[in-house]
């Protein structure tokens, strides 16, 4: 099983009474509590956080896309993506991702995805999620009646620009250009592996499975719940005659590892609470534009796991109610151990991400989780699905450039 | 009340159900986003003088086709196939909100086939200190209050009824979402579309209708929509909300009746 470190870059700073005071931490939450110098703090906190997970041997380190959201402070995952391109030096960089619809023109994702690429020695993977509503439908004024269509058709498009070696021509209903030729192009052929965040839409499985990508259900409904929809995963890959293979899913957990299961709770209690009482209150109305899901979808009941009636099952959520749902995995390593083992079994999933850095967890507790997991969880569950093969998992080249020390032949050819 | 006739016609390959009902000259019905459901009051009354067809637009209820229809152009040269296809002689044409909307575009591209046009709490404009209420964003539990002026009280209680049987609201959300969803797809996010700088085309006589009680509608639309069309006149209906035509069936189908006079 390939372990990686995740990070939603949180604002750890809301006031105490923010759900009470604010509808929504998402989409129209007031500008006037961010404050830059924290934002400072927390850039350069969060970015030591994921070069530490390269350093103690993650398998790889995700970060994502979010935007007007206080939960997450990457509307353009690409900036810090760069900067770990240069920072860490084995990790894959798993980009999680470029949300398809939001970028104009789509060229731009494959240009950017590449210099990555290419920067990082071949250690990218591309993240192509939908994106939420509150994303592109609110944040970002798209079309619900169109999203899907119009990221399919940037999915296209940038897969095409990374493979078509001559320039051509696109005649696109989201996108024209005359000539598409992007240099750089990625390092990895015929380009880096694909992984596609999902909430549960019954057509993305189809999708991911034709397209033969990575499918991560990203969730905070608790890994129980995930299990059932995971249910629902694997038989539709059963019915498309897809085999079983569990590096074709991805899972993020929340793990919380202390020396005992009581210290846990002392430890990481008020920061699970902050994330789950305030990083998830998300104002209803925001939670699904009319055409974002499809009525096929809707109908599934997958996918009600933002907006009031999920905020309210939220609000009286203690301690044992977050570990009895699954919603995180917490305790003495070997505790942490018996439970991501189970969660992994049931879920099926050959590419575990864990959140670690959980709220307004401070960065020396997210050191100890992460040196905890390290150190004393990750040795335990990585030999799980040894018996298969990830077809999906970067490939770099072995002579990497290091940073100071990049030196070329400068042979012309 | 006896009932209406349900007919079928063929539009660019896109069936679409057409309720009729009435004798006299032609009027044709386009719902909006809300209130789409059955055989109104108003129409009844209308259907008095008029013979009333009242096209269930695709993308609605049960209704097919609006996969192919994609964007203003497709909605407009749709729209204006099938006033075609209904063989219709100048017809008075009736909006409600979206279909207010879609009236107002048709005859700013070809009044010629028109007779009278009335605009009911038109969607399409945009006033940036007034852009009224952004009602995709309203949980279904509250949009009652948005959609009449006095939901409190009894009269009312059979417009958008609370519904006590789980699948039977189950079934009016999936509706809602599909109806929204049909509109945003014209609407989305910002609902000025451009029709400001193209209905001072309108040829036809135009009465423009808003409602006191409107949160989504502002009176102000209305009076924009109608200083910039050359032979319109305003009026606004009091103690209304944006469900006039259900709240208030009488008024609304005599303001029309004494204007198609």
């Amino acid at each position: 099983m390939k372990i990686s470190w995740f990070h939603l870059m949180p604002y750890r700073y809301l006031p105490r009474d923010f759900q009470d005071q604010y509808r929504s931490v998402w989409v129209d939450v007031p500008s006037e509590l961010y404050d830059p110098e924290r934002g400072h703090e927390l850039y350069n906190e969060y970015l030591d956080e994921l070069e530490h997970a390269d350093s103690v041997g993650f398998d790889g380190i995700c970060i994502n896309e979010h935007h007007n959201n206080a939960y997450g402070i990457m509307p353009s995952p690409n900036i810090p993506a760069a900067t770990l391109t240069r920072r860490t030096s084995d990790a894959a960089i798993i980009v999680l991702g470029n949300s398809l619809a939001l970028y104009n023109p789509p060229i731009r994702v494959a240009e950017e995805f590449a210099m990555l690429d290419c920067i990082s020695g071949g250690r990218l993977v591309a993240g192509f999620p939908v994106g939420t509503s509150m994303d592109t439908n609110f944040a970002y004024g798209q079309n619900p009646a169109t999203l899907r269509d119009k990221y399919y058709e940037a999915h296209d498009l940038v897969i095409k620009a990374w493979t078509e070696p001559e320039p051509f021509a696109f005649n696109g209903v989201h996108t024209q250009s005359r000539y598409v030729n992007i240099w750089p192009r990625p390092l990895q052929k015929p380009h880096p592996p694909v992984w596609i965040p999902g909430g549960g839409s019954l057509e993305t499985w189809e999708w991911t499975a034709r397209m033969n990508y990575v499918y991560c259900y990203l969730s905070y409904s608790g890994y129980k719940r995930g299990i059932e929809v995971m249910k629902g995963f694997w038989k539709e890959m059963e019915n498309l005659n897809v085999d079983d293979n569990p590096y074709r899913a991805g899972f993020l957990q929340l793990v919380c590892v202390s020396e005992t299961d009581e210290k846990a709770e002392e430890e990481y209690g008020e920061h699970v609470d902050y994330f789950y009482k305030k990083c998830l209150h998300v104002y209803e109305g925001f939670s699904e534009a009319p055409g974002y899901r499809t009525i096929k979808t809707i109908k599934a009941g997958n996918t009600r796991q933002i907006g009031s009636r999920a905020s309210q099952a939220r609000k009286e959520l203690t301690w044992q109610d977050y570990k009895d749902e699954g919603y995180i995995i917490a305790g003495s390593p070997k505790t942490v151990v018996t439970e991501l083992r189970k969660a992994a079994e049931g879920l099926r999933v050959g590419h575990l991400m864990v959140l670690l850095q959980i709220g307004s967890m401070p960065k020396d507790l997210t050191m100890k989780n992460t040196e905890l997991f390290a150190s004393q969880v990750m040795p335990h569950v990585q030999d799980m699905w040894s018996e298969y093969e990830d077809h999906w998992w970067p490939q770099p080249i072995e002579n990497r450039q290091v940073p100071g020390e990049s030196v070329s032949d400068g042979v012309i050819a | 009340m006896s009932s209406f006739e349900t007919i079928t016609i063929d539009v660019q390959s896109i069936k679409v159900t057409v309720r009729k009902k009435g004798a006299g000259p032609p009027l044709l019905f386009l719902h909006g986003a809300f209130g789409y459901e059955g055989w109104p009051t108003f129409l009844d009354l209308l259907s008095e003088h008029y013979t009333v067809y009242a096209p269930i637009h695709p993308g609605f209820l049960e209704s097919e086709g609006i996969e192919k229809i994609n964007d203003l152009y497709d909605l407009v040269l749709f729209n204006l196939d099938l006033v075609d296809c209904l063989a219709l002689d100048h017809p008075h044409i009736v909006g409600h909100y979206f279909g207010a909307m879609v009236a107002a575009e048709i005859a700013s591209v070809c009044s010629h086939n028109i007779g009278k046009l009335v605009m009911a709490n038109p969607a399409g404009l945009w006033i940036d200190d007034d852009p009224g209420l952004d009602y995709f964003i309203v949980p279904d539990n509250e949009i009652r209050k948005h959609l009449v002026a006095h939901p409190e009280d009894s009269r009312y209680s059979n417009i958008f009824p609370e519904i006590d049987d789980e699948s039977e609201q189950d079934q009016r959300s999936i509706d809602k979402v599909k109806a929204l969803s049909t509109v945003a797809k014209f609407l989305w996010p910002v609902p000025d579309k451009g029709l400001s700088k193209r209905i001072s085309r309108i040829r036809c006589e135009t009465l423009v209708i808003t409602s006191e009680c409107d949160p989504i509608v502002p009176v102000s639309h209305g009076a924009k929509a109608s200083s910039l069309i050359g032979n319109s006149t305003h009026v606004t209906l009091s103690e209304v909300g944006h469900l006039a035509l259900l709240e208030d069936p009488e008024t609304f189908a005599a303001s029309i009746g004494d204007f198609l006079r």
